[in-house]
């Protein structure tokens, strides 16, 4: 079947852009699919899905050498069963991937409209996992200055002791980040 | 004309007959080449689930399996792409056929289709009468003579000769798998009306192959609403009935409609209420009404209220639901294996964990035996990955395939990479997150909505501008055009252009 290839290079763009050193991509399959599964959820609940989005999850699907394509990802993100909502509830934090996690997930609710349900439901999320105020600030505050490029403001010293958040948690956004970029 | 002829005549018709109605030219490979699709379906998809596949497998293969034959009778059946189909079930004899005769006004359907002939068949509306079959080596056979259709079903080989009767009829209803009428006298040319044989147990009288419960099922799941019947003399809707709209798809709507009202005219309005009741307290979903009909006295019964149902059934732009219902068996399948693999994953996560422990202590024996369980459900999470990954090739081959021929016959279906995403009436992850909140006894907290709102509220992403983001396109396109040199600046070729000074330089070059 003849493939327009503008259309092919749109289509498989993320692939090209890794999130390079994220987090999960140290995991196993088992936890990685759940992870991905699961953050899918959030796709899936919002109108309508943005390019920005599904790029994203695109690029995070490359970067962690997910066993599964984004379709089928959010295919699963339509399926969460209480069962499996809970098995992931619990391998997130003993796996240490609640803040990646929540980061992924607030990065990926602001690339697309604003969406009452979503918001609603990263609320619910936070319940479910008993994350707590501050945690969500710093989170919040990170995502921040991911989604508006604010590079250098997340290398300063200061921020990190104040916010004690690692810097492996950013890193995978900028892209080359480990080649150019030397936080003091 | 003499006694001979009489009889050569009845012979010679009853072969022509019989010749047509055993044909064996497949009419669809005439518009397109389903070869490669029934191999999918025939040969591979059994194939790659011989050795392991959901314990649902046996119905969801059936059910894709009737949808194809759906699919193919709208290829043979060309009137039908467009239409909504709206089936009519229920029990055996239970007044389907008569009901479309009074929708459509007097023999809409010929008596000599009617359910009698225990063929599924499709009524639509067309200028002319045309009444058309799919035998069962799948080849079409039209019909001269609406005749034709009584002959088949009652009393085919029957002759007569100088008024006497010199041989019995037999019924060859069974040779057909399908009748297509269209008739100027179907009102609603939306609406391709599917008029089933009815359902019956095994053990019932009218038990045959084709009213067999899962064959019913699987015609009346085909369709985007269905009409079930009930005889009203019987004072109550049976469990049997519950138990098999129960099965029945639960997106389908359906109207559950009362038959020889009249007979029960007293008790009318207390067994419709039963009826209510009885599909209320079993569960029964998607139930959009239950009306009351009598053949004799339609008008003085609740027809007009379901003429005004389907009226608007028939404004609605047909949404063809193949893409869909394809998709279940796959879906299926491939969810199937990924739960099991996730199943395996968490317990070999578990004994990696363990192995771990046990090498630190020491315990190397154990450790071996924990090793070998590791490589065990190593294996078996490979083995699923490769059958998994198996139904996921078969699924884009069908979906490309499936594209291609409805191309060809103008049945609209999306591209395969279109088709993971088709969404079916899917949970809400909100709702779920909350159920666990609550049975988890989670205290909600309000401030933390606050707090993403505050913190992102207005936020105007520049992430997207970056390498990777959809901006960054367009950024990489200022840039270019920011360079644009306009074509009356551009001397790069004016040597060439201009033979002399070409001539020139290439003298020069020569000299050197």
């Amino acid at each position: 079947m003849k493939q327009d290839p503008r259309e092919y290079l749109a289509r498989t763009k993320g692939i090209r852009y890794p999130f390079d050193g994220h987090k999960l991509a140290e995991q196993d399959n088992y936890v990685k699919n759940l992870y991905l599964k699961h953050l899918s959820m959030l796709l899936c609940c919002g109108k309508v899905v943005s390019e920005e989005q599904t790029l994203f999850f695109q690029r995070l699907i490359a970067g962690c050498k997910g066993e599964y394509d984004l379709e089928t990802y959010m295919r699963q993100g339509q399926e969460v069963s209480p069962e499996s909502l809970e098995e992931f509830l619990e391998a997130i934090p003993a796996k240490n991937l609640r803040d990646i996690f929540f980061l992924d997930a607030l990065l990926l609710a602001h690339l697309g409209p604003q969406d009452e349900e979503q918001e609603e439901l990263l609320v619910a999320l936070c319940e479910a996992i008993q994350m707590k105020r501050p945690v969500l600030e710093q989170l919040a505050d990170l995502s921040g200055r991911i989604l508006r490029l604010k590079l250098f403001d997340c290398i300063e010293t200061e921020f990190w002791e104040e916010h004690q958040i690692q810097s492996e948690l950013w890193r995978p956004y900028f892209l080359n980040a480990t080649d150019t970029i030397k936080p003091k | 004309m003499g006694i001979k002829q009489e009889l050569n005549r009845g012979l010679r018709e009853n072969y022509e007959l019989l010749r047509a109605l055993l044909s064996q030219e497949r009419a669809l490979s005439l518009k397109a080449d389903l070869g490669n699709l029934e191999d999918i379906i025939g040969k591979q998809i059994p194939e790659a689930l011989s050795k392991n596949a959901p314990p649902d497998y046996y119905e969801l293969y059936m059910d894709f399996k009737s949808e194809y034959e759906k699919f193919r009778d709208y290829i043979l059946y060309d009137q039908l792409i467009g239409k909504n189909v709206v089936a009519l079930g229920g029990g055996f004899s239970s007044g389907k056929s008569s009901f479309l005769n009074a929708l459509n006004g007097e023999d809409a359907l010929p008596e000599a289709i009617e359910p009698t002939t225990a063929v599924p068949a499709y009524v639509v509306w067309g200028e002319d009468y045309r009444v058309q079959a799919i035998n069962i080596f799948d080849a079409k056979v039209v019909f001269q003579n609406v005749l034709d259709i009584q002959k088949i079903a009652h009393g085919f080989g029957e002759l007569e000769c100088d008024g006497e009767k010199i041989s019995e009829g037999t019924a060859l209803g069974h040779v057909l798998e399908s009748v297509f009428l269209a008739t100027p006298q179907q009102s609603y040319r939306n609406i391709a009306f599917l008029d089933t044989p009815g359902y019956s147990k095994p053990e019932s009288e009218q038990y045959s192959a084709r009213t067999d419960e899962q064959i019913a099922r699987r015609q009346l799941n085909t369709a985007g609403l269905i009409l079930w019947f009930v005889n009203a003399e019987g004072g109550v809707i049976t469990q049997n009935d519950i138990d098999f709209i129960k099965t029945l798809r639960e997106d389908i709507p359906k109207l559950v409609i009362l038959t020889r009202a009249d007979r029960r005219q007293d008790q009318l309005a207390e067994i419709m209420a039963k009826v209510r009741e009885a599909l209320t307290l079993k569960g029964v979903g998607n139930i959009r009404g239950v009306y009351a009909y009598d053949k004799e006295r339609p008008e003085d019964y609740d027809l007009p209220e379901i003429r005004r149902f389907l009226e608007d059934w028939n404004q609605r732009t047909p949404e063809p639901n193949f893409a869909l219902n394809f998709k279940k068996l796959f879906v299926r399948c491939r969810k199937f294996f990924e739960d099991e693999k996730n199943k395996a994953g968490s317990k070999l996560e578990k004994l990696n964990h363990a192995s771990m422990i046990l090498s630190g202590d020491g315990e190397e024996e154990a450790g071996e035996v924990l090793d070998r369980l590791i490589d065990d459900f190593r294996r078996e999470i490979q083995a699923l990955t490769r059958t998994g990954e198996r139904v996921r090739e078969l699924q884009d081959a069908f979906f490309q395939e499936i594209k291609r021929v409805g191309d060809v016959v103008g049945i609209r279906m999306p591209e395969p990479s279109e088709v993971e995403l088709l969404r079916e009436d899917a949970g809400n992850p909100l709702t779920l997150l909350r159920d666990y909140n609550r049975e988890h006894n989670v205290k909600p907290n309000r401030e933390l909505l606050a707090v993403l709102q505050n913190a992102l509220g207005d936020l105007k992403p520049v992430f997207p501008q970056a390498a990777g983001g959809g901006a960054y396109q367009g950024k990489l396109l200022d840039i270019l055009r920011s360079y644009r040199v306009a074509p009356e600046e551009i001397r790069f070729n004016d040597v060439y252009r201009r033979t002399d000074a070409y001539r020139t330089l290439m003298a020069k070059e020569k000299g050197k």
